[in-house]
């Protein structure tokens, strides 16, 4: 958290947040269900849908569960640094 | 791929070959070809490309598919992974550190953000100045520049001050001491040069004179000398010779060798007579006319002309040079001073005249000068001498020579008398040829006399001449010469052989005369004897005897004879007694006369031998005298040197003295000078302590005014940077600027003030470090903080479910913005009743308005949500107020200690 979030920028930060993670879910939705599709379903296209709204499914869940509970606090890795590190 | 539908490849398909599909499945494309229509082919073909379809003919249809799908794929991949970048800065980094260019979009895209439109003034004029290159300065007010510059100009007074101070002082006139004349050193240097040329010119002169070129030079015109040429060689070697003497004379300024030379010219001319015969009296006076000539032209004297005509005259030619010496030397120094710096230049001559200050040198130089004029004289004068000599010698050897001559005459003459007068010896001539003899002896022996005589009283002439240019030289000279003396002594002992062989002739003469006596009384005798015999026989003839004389006559004569002889017998007797008595006389008187010559030979003796030991005393005199003279030279020459040193020292003195004394003066000047300039400094340095005084007084006041106009200006700058911000800024988020460095100014500006103090920690902290939001960027934000807020309003703190916030989205897309409300005035407000959209519309009008307070408190009574997403804004906005109010609290109070003093 190193530069200061505004308050009126936060939902909107949430928001963001919670968009890229559906992308992300639905993506890895897809993929798998492509992938599921072309190994074990002979190509056929419902797992690749099946996949990308389990994604989206999951993605609304957490938008949903991270809008509920605003005050949870969202915690990063951060790297331990070296001396004289940036 | 998988498969796709068919119909869409199948279409595809026939639209990539170029052929219209045809609705069935079964034969989706037409074929042109089995239709056979060429030309409707070519127009569906050209329908086709008219319509659009996709890009390339040949390619067909597959290759748009493929950038399509691309095109999309790439776009869809960009924009999901920015947007996981967008929350995930890790992500995000990740990202920058492997793609490039990722950096910079990923900044335009997220970081940006929407713009804003700037509604600051300064900004826009600013950026583009940036661009341009113009960069803005910033200049900042040093209050303490004032004083300074003060003190700045007090010290530069002061030094122009003491530079002047230095300069009146430097300005103190000096005097010169003055150099001590200097003509010594000026006057010292001809004289030095002066006697070489003296002697050189006349030398140069005597030179070409013997040469026996007609000489003409500058100086010494001697213009009838070249007509004299052709007399005689000798008289020329004579008149080159009173040349040479008379130039060394004049260029010598010996008056007395030219005055010597004149007797000498007179007396030459005649001695020089003697060898040879019959000279004109005309052609001598010539010689000498030339000389005296010369020398009247030389010393510009008018000769009287007395002393060319008598040169003869031995008492004259002696008085006449004496006179004349005496007027010469009278007038000659003048003359030949004047002559000489005629001739030469003159520091010469009036250095002779006047000697105000000699160096040492100087007077060497006289000396030295002197020596050689002596030497000059000297040798003019012997060589004089010697000439004289000479002369002298040749007509005394003349002289002596005739007076030989004239005594040998006379006793031949003597002789043929007796020998005449003796009858016994015949001889062979007879008796006449023997008288005849006589005769002629006489006359010879006259003429012999006479040019004896002639000569021996030239001789004596000469001889007195020279005796009197010895004299002269002697008394002239400052010692006598050896050569003089020598001299001296020639010419007595030539005076002596003179006198001598005078002598002679007289010896010789008496002789003759005795002889004559003799003679004169035989004939006398015989006269009276013939006389008897006449007496006696008248008519017999002595010397007649013609034939027979008869006995009387014989008886007679007879007669007479023995009477005769008895008579003659008688005076025989007689004879032979006063014989006697005459022989005793004669024998007396010639013994008185061999006294007499006996005295005189002694005299002469005597003289000569006084003569030599008036030499001889002469020379020791002589000697004596040079020897005192070298003496006294040194002396005298030590005595000018001691003279010269004591002048130098007296000189050295009277220097020091008159240095001390100017010195002192000039210290008293200098004294005078420096207490008037003193007192000026005094009075200017009172003044300007005056001045100072005041200024001090004055600057007191004025610091204190400064002062508080420094913290009026500090308190106002605060306050308009609280209003304006960072006036650089592009958007109204970098607008902020931290406070701290003007609220330290205006601590310290506040000084020691505990009100000012109390004021300043009014001042929040955050606003000092970060800085705080002006109005109008408050405003700004204020925007979207509204839509933002505008968007939330039914979710509350709790957080609300996805399909709530959707709700409220909507509702606020339904819910019209009727504008910016006013509050009612005076009306109260209810804060139950006051929603957000009212009092989100509240807070914008009164900001509107300006009135961030009032927004303020409107935000502030949002609720949930919008409360949340508004916090930030508000807490600006709290910031803002509250440095505003310490700041305006600041400034009255500024303005309260510092507008009276800004009169």
């Amino acid at each position: 958290m190193a530069a200061e979030v505004r308050s009126e920028d936060e939902l909107g930060k949430k928001w963001d947040r919670c968009l890229a993670d559906t992308i992300v879910k639905m993506g890895g939705g897809l993929a798998v269900g492509v992938v599921f599709s072309v190994f074990l379903f002979k190509r056929r296209p419902w797992p690749v849908a099946f996949g990308t709204g389990v994604g989206l499914g999951m993605g609304y869940s957490n938008c949903q569960h991270d809008f509920r509970n605003p005050n949870l606090l969202h915690g990063t890795f951060v790297k331990k640094l070296e001396k004289g590190e940036k | 791929m998988w498969r796709a539908s068919r119909r869409v490849p199948s279409r595809i398909k026939c639209l990539s070959q170029g052929r219209p599909t045809t609705g069935r499945a079964q034969q989706p494309c037409r074929n042109y070809a089995e239709e056979g229509a060429d030309k409707s082919a070519k127009a569906a073909q050209a329908r086709l490309q008219a319509v659009g379809s996709l890009p390339s003919q040949t390619s067909g249809g597959g290759v748009g598919r493929t950038v399509l799908t691309a095109t999309l794929a790439v776009g869809a991949g960009v924009g999901g992974l920015t947007v996981y970048a967008k929350t995930s800065p890790e992500f995000r980094r990740t990202l920058e550190g492997n793609i490039p260019y990722a950096r910079e979009y990923l900044g335009a895209v997220l970081d940006r953000g929407p713009k804003m439109p700037d509604l600051g003034l300064g900004g826009v004029v600013d950026k583009a100045k940036g661009m341009v290159g113009m960069g803005k300065k910033k200049e900042e007010e040093q209050p303490g520049s004032f004083l300074p510059k003060l003190s700045k100009s007090k010290a530069e007074e002061e030094e122009k001050q003491r530079k002047v101070a230095a300069d009146t002082a430097a300005q103190v006139p000096e005097t010169a001491v003055q150099p001590l004349p200097t003509e010594v050193s000026e006057v010292a240097a001809p004289t030095d040069a002066k006697p070489r040329e003296i002697l050189a010119e006349p030398i140069a002169f005597g030179v070409a004179a013997v040469m026996g070129r007609p000489q003409s030079t500058p100086q010494k015109p001697v213009p009838e000398a070249p007509p004299e040429k052709p007399p005689a060689p000798e008289k020329m070697d004579q008149s080159t010779a009173e040349a040479v003497a008379f130039a060394v004379s004049v260029g010598t300024e010996e008056p007395m060798p030219v005055a010597a030379k004149e007797p000498s010219t007179a007396r030459k001319e005649p001695a020089a007579k003697g060898p040879v015969k019959a000279k004109k009296p005309v052609g001598v006076e010539k010689p000498e006319e030339t000389a005296a000539a010369a020398i009247a032209i030389g010393m510009d004297e008018p000769l009287p002309p007395e002393s060319k005509t008598e040169p003869k005259a031995k008492k004259k030619a002696e008085e006449k040079p004496a006179s004349k010496k005496k007027a010469l030397k009278e007038k000659a120094e003048d003359t030949a001073a004047a002559a000489v710096a005629a001739a030469l230049d003159q520091p010469f001559a009036t250095e002779a005249r006047e000697t105000p200050m000699r160096s040492p040198e100087e007077v060497q130089a006289k000396i030295l000068e002197k020596e050689i004029d002596d030497l000059a004289d000297r040798a003019a004068t012997v060589a004089i001498i010697h000439h004289e000599l000479e002369d002298l010698k040749r007509t005394a050897s003349s002289a002596v020579h005739a007076q030989e001559e004239a005594a040998h005459a006379t006793k031949m003459h003597s002789v043929q008398i007796k020998h005449a007068m003796d009858e016994n010896t015949s001889g062979p001539l007879g008796k006449e040829e023997q008288w005849q003899a006589v005769t002629g002896a006489k006359e010879a022996k006259v003429d012999a006399l006479k040019l004896a005589e002639a000569s021996a009283t030239a001789a004596r002439e000469n001889l007195e001449k020279v005796r009197a240019v010895i004299r002269e030289s002697k008394s002239s000279l400052s010692e006598p010469d050896q050569e003089i003396l020598a001299a001296e002594e020639e010419l007595s002992k030539l005076a002596y052989e003179l006198e001598t062989a005078v002598g002679k002739v007289a010896k010789a003469q008496a002789d003759a005369q005795v002889m004559q006596d003799y003679q004169a009384l035989v004939e006398q005798g015989r006269k009276q004897f013939k006389k008897e015999l006449e007496s006696i026989m008248p008519d017999v003839k002595l010397g007649g005897w013609r034939g027979k004389l008869s006995e009387d006559e014989l008886n007679s004569l007879i007669a007479h004879a023995h009477r005769r002889i008895e008579q003659l017998q008688s005076q025989l007797a007689e004879q032979q007694l006063l014989e006697k008595s005459r022989m005793d006389d004669a024998l007396g008187r010639q013994r008185a006369e061999d006294e007499k010559e006996t005295l005189a030979l002694l005299k002469r003796e005597l003289e000569r031998q006084k003569q030599e030991l008036a030499l001889a005393q002469d020379l020791r005199i002589a000697q004596a005298r040079e020897q005192y003279e070298t003496e006294m030279r040194t002396q005298l020459r030590r005595q000018a040197a001691a003279h010269s040193e004591h002048l130098q020292d007296v000189l050295r003195v009277q220097e020091q003295e008159l240095g001390s004394k100017h010195q002192a003066e000039m210290h008293d000047a200098l004294m005078d000078e420096r207490d008037r300039y003193q007192v000026k400094l005094n009075e200017a340095m009172a003044r300007l302590r005056g001045v100072e005084a005041a200024i001090e007084g004055r600057a007191d006041i004025e610091r204190e005014a400064r002062k508080s106009q420094e913290l009026l200006i500090a308190c106002e700058t605060l306050k308009r940077l609280i209003n304006t911000g960072n006036e650089e800024a592009t958007s109204w988020e970098e607008r902020r600027v931290p406070l701290s460095r003007e609220v330290n100014t205006v601590k310290e500006a506040a000084g020691d003030s505990t009100f000012f103090q109390t004021l300043l920690d009014a001042m929040p902290q955050q606003a000092m470090e970060a800085g705080v939001y002006p109005e109008d960027s408050l405003r700004q934000r204020f925007l979207r903080v509204k839509r933002v807020c505008r968007r939330v309003a039914m979710i509350d703190e709790t957080g609300g479910t996805l399909f709530q916030f959707f709700v409220s989205y909507l509702q606020s897309l339904l819910l019209v913005d009727a504008g910016r409300r006013s509050l009612p005035p005076g009306k109260e407000v209810d804060p139950k009743k006051l929603d957000t959209f009212t009092l989100l519309s509240y807070a914008e009008h009164s900001l509107e308005n300006g009135d961030l307070e009032q927004a303020a408190r409107f935000i502030n009574q949002l609720k949930g949500e919008p409360r949340k997403v508004a916090s930030g804004w508000l807490e600006e906005a709290r910031l803002t107020l509250e440095a505003r109010q310490a700041a305006q609290a600041l400034a009255a109070a500024a303005a309260a200690v510092g507008l009276g003093t800004l009169v």
